[in-house]
């Protein structure tokens, strides 16, 4: 083997035979390195229990044999060993790692130490080698560097959260994608400075950053949805999760930051929130509609019911006055002692009965045409028919109950005006006109008027009562509606719906023109020719 | 002999009634409307009753009865309301008013009525 007059390299004492060989025992049964000797040529001269365990040669395969058995082609081809040698003969020490074969062939990476060995004149005698398998460990290495950087890459390729570390002062050290895309900074920009950066001012002033990371510290994480604040000032609603990062020792090394933007949230939620108050406001129109449609009907019921009470108290008024003169003849008759009401009781009590029967049969029949209008059952005969004539009858018709109330009538009657009228009907519209003006403008004047304009018969009706307020005028036409409320007048408060009634069953308008202190105009527009009407509104 | 105005504004209602109370032994004076039984009031007084109508033109039996209650003398004058609407009865009764004759008049309850009210003079109705 060796002899006692080597010296190994670095060692400045030269080694007793004894002490000798208890270090080639001990190398001897080293397990975990490979440890050989070569002589200057390269040649194996050693081996030891780890040079078998790690490259599978035992001790008589391998001793003689050239080291270059250890590499692979292509280092052989390159001439590595030679150069591995020749490195370790002149400076004295290689080192290396690289990939070693085994005997089976197989490959494995290896740290590999080659040193010197010279004799007392300095003349190299050997090299002892020492190498180490760093097959495991280097697998774990890179297990561990290539997860690491994956890691990396990923946390650095999200774009939807700012993910960034912040050291233990809160000063930031990594930036990835999304903290570029959300907050505006890039790596640059943001790395070393600290995250309170992007706080609103109050936060800032609150120191509020150094309680967020207080409480990741005492909790382990801390979140909260508040404001950010982007590079170009803008803010944004935010959700935040701070976590604590601790050592093995349980040293707090620093915090992760994950930050996502709600806004897109907040937006949505604003607008779900907004739709919902546009349902409130509609439900709250709907209602205010409905309850609007409610009074309107329990006017209408209202009118309806007051409607039902005059009309009672039209029909009991004939009544009352029948029913008194019959019992009042009654009384006056006692057959079995031969008394008799007078003649001249009796022609009274018979004019009274037949007029006041009249009254109540009129009466029905003015009943029975609302419901016909109201049925949409109110038929016309539409006759050619002399206006003039007709409204000169109904004039003199009413000259003498207008004249008992006070209201002389004045006219002005254009001569020759034919039209297509049902004559009965048109005659009950002017007679309405003429009551109303009985009624209402006692005492006063009556005008009445009928012209032509163009292809339309004007009849006019003036009365200086006491006029309409301008807010009353469109709902007197309306049914029930009497032009004085309460019982001071009496009448159905139907005779205008009516009037409306027949004159647009002509094809006509009736029109009110009043002014309080005024008086009254009820205006008719009457087409005279109506089948020519009737062509031309088809048309 | 007793004296009745009577105020009501339809005509054969009024000369029925009055017909009727002339042939009983009244001597009746007779009204078109409140109106024109106020301003008759305001020259003559002397009557013994009062035939109301609620439903009139210009001044109607509600309006008649309430200046009635302002004046003293008026309402020493005992009233009978007639009207074919029940609904004025309770309307009326709340102004004490305990008279009430409903239309259609029955002849027998009327002369009836009249007569109680002129018997029993203002006595019943003197809380106007």
């Amino acid at each position: 083997m060796i002899g006692n007059d080597v010296m190994l390299q670095h060692s400045c004492t030269p080694i007793t035979d004894n002490a000798f060989r208890l270090l080639a025992t001990a190398i001897a049964s080293v397990r975990d390195y490979a440890i050989f000797v070569l002589d200057a040529d390269g040649i194996v001269r050693t081996w030891n229990a780890g040079a078998q365990r790690i490259k599978g040669y035992s001790e008589a395969e391998i001793v003689g044999k050239h080291f270059s058995t250890f590499y692979t082609e292509d280092d052989i081809k390159r001439s590595h060993p030679q150069r591995e040698l020749r490195v370790a003969a002149e400076v004295g020490r290689f080192e290396e790692e690289g990939w070693r074969v085994r005997k089976d062939g197989t490959t494995f990476w290896a740290n590999v130490i080659t040193t010197r060995v010279s004799d007392a004149d300095g003349k190299v005698i050997g090299f002892a080698k020492v190498t180490r398998d760093l097959s495991e460990k280097r697998i774990v290495e890179e297990k561990l560097r290539d997860s690491e950087e994956r890691f990396r890459l990923m946390v650095d390729g999200v774009r939807d959260y700012a993910i960034f570390l912040i050291d233990p002062n809160g000063v930031i050290s990594t930036w990835n994608e999304g903290a570029e895309r959300l907050k505006g900074y890039s790596s640059k920009q943001a790395i070393g400075q600290h995250f309170s950066l992007f706080y609103p001012e109050e936060d800032r002033e609150t120191d509020k950053a150094r309680y967020e990371l207080d409480e990741a510290m005492l909790t382990g994480r801390y979140e909260e949805e508040a404001w950010r604040i982007r590079r170009d000032g803008t803010r944004f609603w935010a959700n935040i999760v701070i976590t604590a990062l601790r050592d093995k020792t349980g040293e707090i090394i620093g915090f992760s930051n994950v930050t996502r933007d709600l806004t897109e949230r907040r937006r949505s939620d604003e607008r779900l929130r907004r739709a919902n108050e546009e349902l409130e406001r509609r439900v709250e129109r709907r209602t205010v509609e409905l309850s609007q449609a409610k009074s309107e009907l329990e006017a209408a019921l209202q009118a309806r019911d007051e409607f039902l009470s005059i009309a009672s108290h039209e029909l009991q008024t004939p009544l009352t006055s029948l029913k008194l003169r019959v019992q009042m003849l009654g009384s006056k008759l006692d057959l079995e002692q031969g008394k008799y009401p007078s003649p001249k009781e009796l022609s009274k009590s018979i004019e009274t009965i037949v007029r006041q029967s009249d009254r109540l049969s009129a009466l029905i029949e003015y009943l029975l045409d609302i419901s016909r209008v109201q049925l949409g059952k109110f038929t016309y005969d539409f006759e050619t028919t002399d206006l003039s004539v007709l409204v000169r009858n109904a004039v003199d018709l009413w000259m003498e109950p207008l004249a008992a109330v006070g209201c002389p009538v004045r006219s002005q009657i254009e001569p020759g005006l034919i039209g297509e009228v049902d004559g009965p009907r048109f005659e009950q519209v002017i007679s309405n006109l003429f009551s109303n003006a009985a009624k209402y403008a006692p005492g006063h004047a009556v005008e009445v008027s009928l012209g032509r304009e163009g292809q339309e018969a004007i009849f006019k009706i003036h009365d200086h009562g006491p006029g309409i307020e301008r807010a009353r005028q469109d709902r007197i036409f309306d049914r029930y509606e009497r032009i004085i409320g309460g019982a001071s007048v009496s009448g159905l408060g139907l005779g205008l719906f009516i009037a409306r009634s027949i004159v647009e069953g002509h094809h006509g308008r009736i029109f009110l023109e009043s002014q309080p202190g005024f008086g009254s105009t009820f205006i008719i527009r009457l087409p005279l020719n109506l089948k020519r009407f009737e062509a031309e509104a088809k048309q | 002999m007793k004296r009745i105005l009577i105020i009501e504004d339809d005509d054969d209602i009024r000369e029925a009634i009055s017909d009727l109370l002339t042939d009983s032994g009244y001597q009746t004076v007779e009204s078109v409307n409140g109106h024109a039984a106020l301003e008759l009031l305001e020259r003559d007084r002397s009557f013994d009753l009062l035939l109301l109508d609620i439903m009139m033109p210009v001044v109607d039996g509600g309006e008649f009865l309430r200046r009635r209650a302002h004046d003293p003398a008026l309402s020493a004058i005992p009233a009978i309301v007639m009207s074919a609407d029940g609904h004025a009865r309770r309307q009326h009764k709340l102004n004490r008013i305990d008279c009430f004759v409903k239309k259609p008049i029955d002849l027998q309850t009327f002369l009836g009525t009249v007569e109680t009210r002129l018997m029993k003079g203002f006595d019943s109705s003197t809380g106007e």
